[in-house]
C-alpha cells in the first residue's frame, strides 16, 4: 500500500470490504435456496452444456421406457394370439391322427370334420384378431381392414408385408408383430405347400371323402386322391406349419428377452446419469454451510472494524 | 519600522490565504474529482539596507494542485476497460439469463417433440397421439419465437442505450470544448493554472472515457485534444465535434456510426470496437444477442427444413404424399435506410444443411458489388446479378439501380426463430408411413425420430441438440469471460485509481495538522504586529517627553 491515503479512500475501502463480503454471502444463501451450484449458465459453462445433454437424455429413456413397455404389451399380446393358433393346429393335427385310423365309422369321420370346420373357422378369427387400440395386428400396415376372409378352401389374405416396429433405445427397435404370411403361410399359389387354412380344408374334405375340384387341384394337380392321401397330405402340411408357428414362439420368446435386457440396462443408465447430473448441478450442503457461516463472520468483522476506525479523527482533540 | 510591520502582516496575509487553502480542501474532501491544493510560499524579494541584505516577509508564490499526469492517463485508460467489460458482461448475463430460464429451454421442447413423434410410431392410426404431436411442435415451435422475442428486446434497448450512450458522449465533448476556451484564457493571464477549471476538465473527460475509449493530448495554450481510438477527434482546439448514430435498419438490427466536425460533413466510422460502454454495447450486440437469434434461428431453419424433407417423403394417413410439416422460412434481407438506389437484394435458401448461420453484408461501391460474410469477414465479388454460397443464392435486381454506397443485410437465420411455424393443421396429414406405404406403416415416423441424432446441420457435423447446446454455451462461455474480465479490471481500476487518489485526495488528518501549524504561524506573526507595536509604543513615549 501507499503511504499516503486520502479520508475518502480510507471511506470507500472500508465501505468496499463490506459490500464485498455481502455479495458472497448473498450468493450462498441462493444456492442454499436454491439447491443448486449453478444458478445460471454463466457460472459454469461446460457443466451447463453437460447437464443440458443430461437433461434431454433422461428424457429419452423415459420416452423409451414407455415404448419399451408398450413393445412388451404388444409382443404379449401377439404371443397370446400366437399360441392360441399353435393350440388350434396341435388339434387340428389329434384329429387328423384319430381319422386317419381305418377302424372309425363314416359317421364319426363326419364328426370330426365338422370339428374341422369349426377350427377353421376359428383359425380365420384367430387371424382377424385386433389390437385394444383396434389394429388388425397380423395384417402388416394394413391395420385398419380384417386381412383374411374366408375363400372355401383358402383364406385370401389382404394385408402386406409390413412388420411394426417400435424404438427400444436411440437407433434400435425391435418388431412387435407378424405379418399373417409369416405365421399361416403364403399358400399353395405362391409357395406349392398347403399354408394352414388349406391344410383344414383338405383334411376336412379328406375326412368326408368328398374332394372338391379346388381340393384335388392342390392336392394331385387335379386328379383324384384317395381319402387317406387327402389325410396324410394335410397333416404333412399341418406339420410344417406347426414348425412355422413354433418358429414364431421362439422368435417372440428372443424378442421379449430382449426388451426386457434392454429395459433393464436403460434403467442403469438412468441411475448413473442422475448421479452425473447431481454432481454436476447440485450444491453440497455442508461445505456450503459451512462457508456461510465464515462468510458472516467476515461480514461481521468488517462492519466492526468500520465503525471502529472511522470514528477516529484529529478533530476530535482539537 | 514599517519593515516589521510588513513583514508580519505579509506572513499574516500569506497564511490566511493558506488556512483558506485548507479549508477549501476540508470542503471538498468529498467532491469528486477535486485535487488537493497546496499553497507555496516564497520569500519576497529582500532589501539592501548599508550593505547588509534583509528579508521582507513572505508571500503566496502559487497554489497548486496535487497532480500526476500518468496516473490520470492510467485511470481514465482503466475506466474505460472497466466500464466496458462490466457492461458487457450485464448485457451478456441478461442473455445468459433468458437461456437458463426453463421457459425458454428449447431443447426440453424438442425432447417433448420428439417424444411425442415416438406415441406416433407406437400407433401410427391413433388420431390422439397424432393430435398430442401437432400440440408438442406448436409448443416447440412457439418457444422459439419467443426466445427471439425476447432477444429482438434486448438487441433493441441495447440500440436506444447506444444513442443514450452517444447524446451523453457529444455533452461531454461539448463541456471539454467550453473548458478549454476558459482554461487559455486564464492560462494568458499571470497567477498561475486554474485548478479547479483543470479538475472539472479532467473529471469530464474521465465521464467521456467511461462511455467511449479516448486519447487525450494536451496542447501549448493549455486546451486539449481528444480522440477515440478509431483515430476519430471528438474534441480539438476548434471545438468539438459530434456523433451521430444511423437509424438502423430495424429497431433491433445493427447500427452505423458517424462524427462530424462543426459544420463538416459525416464521415463514417467503421471500426466499431470503441471500447468503454458505447463500445460494450455495440460488441455485446453483435457478438452475443445477434449471435444466440443467429443460432436459435440456425436451429430453426435447419429443424424446419431437414424436417419437412423426410416429412414429404412418407405418405398421410389419407395415403397421400407429406407436405411441408413447418412453414419454410425465407431468409430476411433489408436495404439500408441511407441508400438512394430502389434496387432491392433477395436471398432463398439451396441448402439448408449447408447454412453457417452467418448474415451477410451486400455493398455497391465504385461500381463493384460486394458480399461480405459478416461472421468469417471474407469478402467476394459479385459478377452478374446472382451468386450461391453457403447454401444461399442471393439476387441483386434490378443491378442497373445500385447507386454508389449502397448497402444491404441479409439474415438468413438472424430472425428465423421470429417465424417458425407449423404448417398442417390436420393431424391426418402427418406423414407416418413411408411412400406407398399401409396406414400402419410407422416408417417414416422412424426415419423423423433419427433426425434427433443425425448431424444433418452445419455440413453434416451437427445434430439439431448439438446447435442448441453450443448456442447456448458461447452465451455461458462469453457472460463468464466478461464477467471475470469486468473483475479483473475493476480491481485493476481500484488500484490505479487508489494511488492517485493517494496523491490527489484530500486527508482530513492531514489537513487538520495543516490547520494547527498555520493556527500557530498566524498567532506567532499576530505577535509580530503586537511587538511591532510594542516597540512602536515605546519609542513614541520615549520622544513625546
Amino acid at each position: 500500500m501507499i503511504g499516503r491515503m486520502s479520508s475518502d479512500q480510507i471511506h470507500q475501502s472500508g465501505l468496499d470490504v463490506i459490500l464485498d463480503a455481502q455479495k458472497k454471502l448473498s450468493r450462498t444463501q441462493e444456492e442454499l435456496a436454491s439447491g443448486k451450484r449453478l444458478l445460471t449458465p454463466a457460472d459454469d459453462p461446460v457443466a451447463t452444456a453437460q447437464i443440458q445433454s443430461i437433461r434431454s437424455e433422461l428424457s429419452r429413456i423415459e420416452t423409451m421406457q414407455s415404448n419399451i413397455s408398450r413393445a412388451s404389451s404388444e409382443l404379449a399380446m401377439v404371443e397370446d394370439s400366437v399360441a392360441n393358433v399353435e393350440g388350434l393346429l396341435m388339434r387340428a393335427r389329434e384329429l387328423a391322427v384319430r381319422g386317419a385310423n381305418d377302424s372309425l365309422s363314416l359317421q364319426d369321420r363326419e364328426i370330426i370334420a365338422t370339428e374341422i370346420d369349426a377350427l377353421r373357422e376359428q383359425l380365420i378369427a384367430a387371424a382377424n384378431t385386433q389390437s385394444s387400440d383396434g389394429d388388425y395386428i397380423y395384417a402388416g400396415y394394413a391395420v385398419s381392414a380384417a386381412p383374411y376372409t374366408d375363400a372355401t378352401v383358402n383364406a385370401t389374405y389382404a394385408g402386406d408385408t409390413g412388420v411394426r416396429a417400435i424404438n427400444i433405445a436411440p437407433g434400435l427397435t425391435v418388431n412387435t408383430r407378424f405379418a399373417g404370411e409369416a405365421v399361416f403361410g403364403q399358400g399353395s399359389a405362391a409357395t406349392g405347400q398347403l399354408n394352414a387354412f388349406e391344410a383344414l380344408a383338405v383334411l376336412s374334405a379328406g375326412l368326408r371323402g368328398n374332394a372338391s375340384a379346388a381340393i384335388t387341384s392342390l392336392t394331385n394337380n387335379g386328379n383324384a386322391v384317395t381319402q387317406d392321401e387327402a389325410i396324410n397330405i394335410s397333416m404333412q402340411a399341418l406339420d410344417t406349419n406347426l414348425e412355422t408357428v413354433r418358429s414364431v414362439r421362439t422368435q417372440l420368446g428372443v424378442r421379449m428377452n430382449r426388451v426386457d435386457d434392454q429395459q433393464a440396462l436403460n434403467a442403469n443408465f438412468n441411475v448413473r446419469l442422475q448421479e452425473t447430473l447431481s454432481g454436476l448441478e447440485d450444491l453440497d450442503y455442508t461445505k456450503a454451510i459451512t462457508e456461510m457461516n465464515l462468510q458472516m463472520v467476515a461480514l461481521e468483522a468488517a462492519q466492526m472494524a468500520y465503525t471502529k476506525t472511522q470514528s477516529l479523527s484529529l478533530f476530535n482533540y482539537m | 519600522m514599517s519593515n516589521i510591520f510588513d513583514i508580519g502582516s505579509s506572513a499574516l496575509n500569506s497564511l490566511q490565504r493558506a488556512i483558506s487553502t485548507t479549508g477549501n480542501n476540508i470542503a471538498n474532501a468529498n467532491t469528486d474529482g477535486y485535487s488537493r491544493q497546496d499553497v507555496e510560499f516564497a520569500s519576497r524579494t529582500p532589501n539592501r539596507i548599508g550593505g547588509f541584505t534583509f528579508g521582507t516577509g513572505v508571500e503566496v508564490s502559487s497554489v497548486e494542485r496535487a497532480y500526476d499526469a500518468f496516473l490520470t492517463q492510467d485511470v481514465r485508460a482503466r475506466t474505460s476497460s472497466s466500464s466496458y467489460f462490466e457492461s458487457y458482461a450485464t448485457t451478456a448475463g441478461q442473455v445468459d439469463n433468458l437461456m437458463a430460464d426453463p421457459a425458454t429451454s428449447i431443447s426440453a421442447a424438442m425432447d417433448r417433440f420428439f417424444a411425442s413423434m415416438e406415441a406416433v410410431a407406437n400407433s401410427p392410426t391413433s388420431q390422439a397421439e397424432r393430435q398430442v404431436m401437432l400440440s408438442e411442435a406448436e409448443t416447440l415451435a412457439s418457444r422459439f419465437n419467443y426466445v427471439d422475442a425476447r432477444l429482438s428486446e434486448l438487441a433493441e434497448n441495447s440500440n436506444e442505450q447506444m444513442s443514450v450512450y452517444v447524446t451523453d458522449i457529444n455533452q461531454y465533448a461539448q463541456d471539454i470544448a467550453q473548458l478549454n476556451v476558459q482554461i487559455v484564457r486564464l492560462e494568458k493571464t499571470p497567477g498561475g493554472s486554474p485548478n479547479d477549471l483543470l479538475d472539472q476538465r479532467d473529471r469530464a473527460i474521465e465521464s467521456l472515457a467511461k462511455l467511449v475509449r479516448v486519447d487525450s493530448r494536451v496542447q501549448e495554450d493549455g486546451s486539449i485534444n481528444v480522440f477515440t481510438t478509431s483515430g476519430h477527434r471528438l474534441v480539438s482546439q476548434s471545438g468539438a465535434e459530434t456523433l451521430r448514430l444511423s437509424p438502423a435498419q430495424q429497431p433491433d438490427g445493427p447500427v452505423r456510426l458517424f462524427v462530424s466536425a462543426p459544420g463538416g460533413a459525416d464521415t463514417e466510422i467503421s471500426n466499431l470496437s470503441l471500447g468503454g460502454e458505447l463500445g460494450a454495447a455495440i460488441d455485446v450486440s453483435l457478438n452475443v444477442i445477434d449471435r444466440a437469434r443467429r443460432d436459435i434461428g440456425l436451429l430453426a431453419v435447419g429443424l424446419t427444413e431437414t424436417f419437412n424433407t423426410q416429412h414429404e417423403a412418407g405418405d398421410t394417413l389419407n395415403q397421400v404424399e407429406g407436405a411441408e410439416f413447418f412453414t419454410s422460412i425465407t431468409p430476411v434481407a433489408t436495404a439500408s435506410p441511407l441508400n438512394s438506389g430502389t434496387t432491392i437484394v433477395s436471398a432463398v435458401i439451396d441448402d439448408a444443411t449447408e447454412l453457417t448461420g452467418a448474415s451477410y453484408q451486400i455493398d455497391y461501391t465504385d461500381t463493384v458489388v460486394t458480399i461480405t460474410n459478416l461472421s468469417t469477414n471474407t469478402t467476394q465479388e459479385i459478377n452478374g446479378t446472382t451468386v450461391s454460397i453457403d447454401g444461399l443464392t442471393f439476387t441483386v435486381s434490378p443491378f442497373s439501380n445500385l447507386t454508389d454506397g449502397d448497402r444491404f443485410l441479409v439474415e438468413p437465420t438472424g430472425r428465423a426463430a421470429s417465424s417458425m411455424a407449423v404448417a398442417i393443421t390436420d393431424t391426418s396429414d402427418i406423414a407416418a408411413a413411408n411412400s406407398g406405404g399401409n396406414v400402419g406403416d410407422n416408417r417414416n415416423m422412424l426415419s423423423l425420430i433419427n433426425l434427433r441424432d443425425a448431424n444433418t446441420l452445419k455440413d453434416g457435423t451437427q445434430s439439431v441438440y448439438d446447435i442448441y447446446n453450443n448456442a447456448v454455451s458461447q452465451v455461458a462461455v462469453d457472460t463468464r469471460s466478461a464477467r471475470a474480465n469486468a473483475d479483473t479490471e475493476l480491481s485493476l481500476l481500484q488500484s490505479v485509481t487508489d494511488r492517485r487518489d493517494g496523491i490527489t485526495g484530500v486527508n482530513l488528518e492531514e489537513e487538520a495538522a495543516n490547520l494547527i501549524r498555520y493556527q500557530q504561524a498566524y498567532q506567532a506573526a499576530a505577535q509580530i504586529i503586537t511587538t511591532a507595536n510594542d516597540v512602536f509604543d515605546t519609542l513614541l513615549r520615549a520622544t513625546s517627553r
